[in-house]
């Protein structure tokens, strides 16, 4: 028998390489972090609804804008915005009523999730009605809930509601309700979140390639000046160094974090870094729940006992002190 | 295949077409032209966005500091009626954006509005289904105002403030008008205020109208 051509035993070593890295991939996650996303993804659905209790007919009405009574007096069938067009199925409701209930059971459902309780099938309904309601009129917001969808499904396919959750305590199960650094569950959801987590970085980091407000300093003070987001009148002036400096700090951030979120040690820190920024961003301006949805996703690049450290749930080193001694 | 092997393949699949359609396909490499077109366009089937561009604006030199709308109904009986109107500049800590006005206010600057005053380049046909829908809901409404209107108009202008010395300035505001009983798609009648004679008087100190 001839032996293996050294071609063949380099492509072996290859695809072994490639294997070991695809179980890597694809091994068991810590969920601390997850839970916190399912928490802040169903509370940020939640908000949406409740947030526009009083605007719910103006918005997603049939009198509302972009709604069956614009579109039938202008006798054509567009949806508000193309890239919904698939799940505008509201456009053409006529009913006030079935909007009501449909934006309750959105509101419910959502808070449910967040709380973990009949986990899956309140993320399936929340998630449903949100993007019912999303397609319908995508304008109700000014941008920041478009990543919500894919976000919210991530946590709907983890099976998040295994800790932390309403659904662990009605079972009774103990384990489940503490040590959250120790809870374990299946890689490839949180996979998808970071991955799309990074692809929202890749996609901001090119859209800033060749803008000059960027590269000469100026975003930041153009985003702290702007009232529309704006917490407060500033006259922000003799700030515009650090602005300057925060400008190409968050350039660089943002746009290596596809990157350096992957490399050991340092993903952690960077990871550290944007929740940094959000943070910062969330201090001087409202974008809606941008920088909670952002700043949730980040928690899964974090060790799991830092994120462990923050939870309302008991920790191994406080279940040990707490326990009878001898 | 193992229904492991299945799932893994699936994930490495939806993931490779999320990275497809975040890379722009103006700095796509040729051979990734198809597969990233292809890319966006399932993404698209799903309503998934890879990401957004945010912050992505070019400005530079002169930066907005409010968008100022205000919406104005002529009712059947000659009387005027405020329909909407943003506070402008906005004032004091604000916690949140309010709803109302992220819809309204964020879809008026969606419209690229000055695209509307004659001369300037045709707006997109997105950009007239977004005035249309404006003009629609306060026009027709009853959510908007009780009663029929005979006119609405659209009044919006931008407070500025200078990058180098922060002095305040605006642009000369847009007003468009619909006359409610033409056909709801029929596009509003847009103009430009003229430009002041003496633009440091028009404000008061410390600010100026820019060009525009």
């Amino acid at each position: 028998m001839p032996a293996p051509s050294a071609g063949a035993a380099c492509t072996g070593a290859w695809a072994a390489r490639l294997a070991r890295a695809l179980d890597r991939f694809f091994a068991p996650q810590p969920y601390a972090a997850m839970v916190v996303c399912r928490f802040a993804f169903g509370a940020i659905a939640c908000g949406y609804f409740l947030g526009r209790a009083g605007l719910v007919q103006e918005i997603w009405g049939p009198e509302g804008l972009f709604g069956a009574g614009f579109l039938a007096r202008a006798g054509v069938d567009l949806p508000a915005r193309a890239r919904e067009a698939g799940l505008d199925l509201l456009a053409h409701n006529p009913s006030e009523a079935l909007l009501w209930a449909l934006w309750a059971a959105g509101a419910v459902a959502s808070a449910l999730f967040a709380v973990g309780a009949f986990t899956r099938p309140a993320g399936v309904v929340a998630l449903a009605v949100y993007a019912l309601f999303h397609a319908r009129n995508p304008y109700a917001t000014a941008g920041w809930s478009v990543l919500l969808k894919p976000f919210l499904l991530y946590a709907i396919l983890a099976p998040t509601g295994r800790f932390g959750s309403v659904d662990a305590w009605r079972r009774g199960d103990a384990a489940a309700l503490s040590d959250p650094a120790e809870w374990r569950g299946p890689g490839w959801p949180v996979r998808l979140l970071q991955v799309h987590l990074c692809a929202m970085y890749l996609v901001a980091g090119w859209s800033r390639a060749d803008s000059p407000s960027w590269w000469q300093g100026e975003a930041t003070f153009a985003a702290v000046s702007d009232l529309f987001y704006a917490r407060f009148d500033l006259d922000w002036q003799a700030w515009k160094p650090a602005l300057a400096l925060a400008t190409w700090a968050a350039l660089a951030a943002e746009g290596l974090a596809p990157l350096l979120l992957w490399v050991p040690r340092v993903g952690a820190l960077w990871a550290l870094a944007l929740l940094g920024l959000h943070a910062g961003l969330e201090l001087v301006d409202n974008h809606g729940s941008w920088q909670l949805l952002m700043g949730a996703a980040l928690l899964t690049f974090l060790p799991a006992r830092w994120v462990a450290r923050w939870l309302p749930f008991r920790g191994a080193r406080g279940a040990a002190a707490r326990a009878p001694r001898g | 295949m193992t229904r492991a092997a299945a799932l893994r393949a699936a994930v490495l699949v939806y993931l490779a077409l999320l990275l497809l359609a975040a890379v722009p396909a103006k700095v796509r490499p040729g051979f990734l032209a198809a597969p990233g077109a292809l890319a966006a366009r399932a993404l698209g089937a799903l309503s998934i966005s890879p990401g957004l561009p945010i912050f992505s604006g070019s400005v530079t030199a002169v930066h907005r500091r409010a968008t100022c709308l205000e919406v104005r109904a002529t009712l059947a009986d000659g009387a005027a009626e405020t329909l909407y109107a943003s506070a402008c500049p906005p004032t004091g800590f604000r916690w949140r954006i309010d709803p109302w006005d992220e819809m309204v206010l964020g879809l008026a600057r969606r419209t690229r509005i000055e695209r509307f005053v004659p001369g300037a380049p045709a707006p997109a046909a997105t950009e007239r289904w977004k005035l249309a829908a404006l003009g629609d809901f306060f026009c027709r409404s009853p959510l908007a105002a009780s009663g029929e209107r005979e006119e609405v108009s659209l009044r919006l202008e931008s407070l500025l403030v200078l990058y180098s010395s922060g002095r305040h300035t605006s642009d000369r505001a847009i007003t468009c008008r619909w006359r409610c009983a033409d056909a709801p798609l029929a596009p509003p009648s847009c103009e430009r205020a003229p430009a002041p004679s003496r633009p440091q008087d028009a404000l008061g100190p410390g600010t100026a109208h820019a060009g525009a």
